[in-house]
């Protein structure tokens, strides 16, 4: 009897001792890539990023001195109500324009967590739900949530028409109403009113008339256009992947010297293979811009986000969108928004985020849920049943060694931002 | 109504993707021929279809109401736009605007065609490929 415990004991062991080789031992690499891999490879590269996209709603986009006036207002702190929160408050250059919190601080606590900036551009939908629908619109709504920067669109015109610096750019760049500049001058006759605001905010703002409502919207507007002018010019410097795929120019080897380590050549392929990262984080920017419920957890205390299906929907109410009176598109270059998709499917959906610079964009998710790279790849891993909507991704059954690759590779998409002025 | 499959259902995307690759499924009573106006189909782009029909014989049908849905029934989900006809552009041909494909890999789409008190419908498959993906770009015009 004995003897026979000792023999299932032994099995046992040696059945553990199998498994945790399996988790451990790396699977052999193939020495070159396919031909079908090395376009893959070649479209996940920074040298196939096209130029920037076109902001048709915006008509001073690619204006030099809306860039500048942007560059400028993005990092002045009276866009706010206390004076002390700027965009760069969330968005902090040396963080990738993110802020390392989990939920965004301004005046108080949000409930989302900041997005990093670099490549916006390039993206048709903005904030992590969608709700709007150009980089100009964005910026506008967190000027004046009162979480954020609590400002509000009369104060921030007054502030661009008085000020010596702004107003000489937005003359130059809009021209200045002389009648509309008297009046909003007048406390009395415009005070500081938002449709967004408080109760008194609002009140005064209902007594505003039409005429004085309609311009200071054009001046808010303009506001956001030339933050888009200079946000859109934010763009990633190589990573080692990037150099690494320059190199497969010279021939398909897996291995190129002074790039890639073996583990992150491993993790590359699962990234585009067994893991199916690629489905979703596509594109030279490591994102196909679009929503999808991973069955991430709300935070702790906040309410299951609607994602998407909300998101949807408050861009197509939005005054601010692409159809609206302040945008300067046609509406035949509004197909994003014309053409949009919402409905039950959206349900917890929420913007993929890209994945170059990860090294400085922690904690992850929507609320910053996720605070390390292993457990985002563990959640992937697991994929479990969504809390609302349906979780679209299926467990991926990697073994420890995998994921362990998989983290590896992502490092090597960590490069660095530049704008276009920077090299001009 | 009656509800006819449509068996002959032309699916030419003048693109990587070839016909072979494409399982259709219908009747003979409408010829449908679909093309994308940018080719090979991309990944992540706003692009236009042309969806055009004829009967066996080759007149064109006209005044027909055509819906276009589709999805990726590996991940249950649905396309990540709704694409609907906003033109009639003569001779059978149908302006489909607002499709955009945003992950690679097997799609079917649903082509419903009302005509003359008829209805029609095309399921076709297409596979996206890791290699066609293309990054994000806005129409120009």
């Amino acid at each position: 009897m004995a003897a026979r415990i000792r023999v299932a004991l032994a099995t046992g062991m040696i059945v553990f001792v199998c498994y945790l080789g399996w988790q451990q031992i790396p699977a052999p690499l193939p020495a070159q890539w396919s031909t079908a891999e090395l376009a893959l490879l070649h479209n996940l590269s920074l040298d196939s990023l096209p130029p920037l996209p076109a902001d048709p709603g915006n008509a001073v986009a690619d204006h030099p001195l809306a860039r500048q006036m942007g560059q400028l207002l993005f990092f002045d702190t009276r866009l706010s109500a206390n004076n002390e929160v700027s965009c760069a408050t969330c968005h902090q250059p040396d963080k990738m324009f993110t802020d390392g919190r989990a939920l965004a601080v301004g005046l108080s606590q949000a409930d989302r967590n900041s997005m990093g900036l670099v490549g916006v551009a390039y993206s048709p939908w903005l904030f992590w739900d969608g709700r709007k629908d150009s980089l100009w619109s964005q910026a506008l709504e967190p000027l004046e949530n009162p979480l954020e920067h609590g400002s509000n669109r009369v104060q921030l015109a007054r502030l661009v028409l008085t000020d010596p610096v702004y107003s000489e750019y937005y003359d130059a760049l809009f021209g200045i109403d002389t009648g509309f500049l008297t009046s909003i001058t007048d406390k009395n006759h415009i005070p500081a009113a938002s449709p967004s605001g408080d109760a008194q905010l609002k009140a005064n703002w209902d007594g505003l008339s039409p005429q004085d409502q309609h311009a200071v919207n054009i001046v808010f507007s303009n506001i956001g256009k030339t933050l888009a002018a200079w946000l859109r010019q934010l763009t990633h410097t190589p990573s080692v992947f990037d150099k690494y795929v320059s190199r497969l120019a010279t021939g398909p080897s897996l291995v190129q010297e002074n790039t890639l380590s073996k583990e992150q050549l491993a993790g590359l392929r699962l990234f585009i293979g067994k893991a199916q990262c690629v489905n979703c984080h596509n594109g030279p920017l490591f994102t196909n811009n679009s929503f999808h419920n991973t069955a991430v957890l709300s935070a702790p205390g906040i309410q299951p986000a609607a994602g998407r299906s909300q998101g949807l929907r408050l861009a197509q109410s939005d005054i601010f969108n692409c159809l609206g009176p302040y945008s300067d598109a046609k509406p035949s270059q509004c197909q994003e928004l014309r053409f949009a998709r919402g409905g039950d499917e959206m349900i917890g959906a929420q913007r993929t985020a890209s994945l170059r610079n990860l090294a400085a964009t922690a904690p992850y998710m929507h609320a910053g849920q996720i605070t390390t790279l292993e457990d985002v790849i563990n959640h992937y891993n697991r994929a479990q049943i969504a809390v609302i909507g349906h979780n679209e991704a299926k467990p991926l059954a990697l073994r420890a060694v995998e994921k362990r690759q998989l983290r590896a590779f992502l490092d090597s998409l960590n490069g660095g931002v530049t704008t276009e002025a920077d090299s001009m | 109504m009656i509800y006819r499959q449509m068996v002959l259902v032309l699916l030419m995307f003048s693109a990587n993707i070839s016909a072979e690759e494409i399982t259709v499924s219908g009747t003979d009573d409408i010829r449908m021929e679909i093309s994308s106006q940018v080719s090979p189909i991309p990944l992540n782009q706003m692009h236009n279809w042309l969806i055009t029909l004829r009967t066996p014989t080759g007149t064109a049908l006209e005044n027909a109401l055509i819906r276009v849905d589709g999805g990726m029934p590996a991940h249950n989900h649905g396309l990540a736009t709704s694409p609907q006809v906003t033109d009639y552009l003569g001779e059978g041909r149908y302006l489909v605007e607002g499709l955009r494909f945003h992950m690679p890999g097997d799609w079917l789409m649903q082509i419903q065609v009302e005509h003359n008190g008829r209805s029609y419908r095309a399921e076709a498959k297409f596979q996206l490929g890791t290699n066609l993906i293309q990054p994000f770009l806005n129409p120009q015009n």
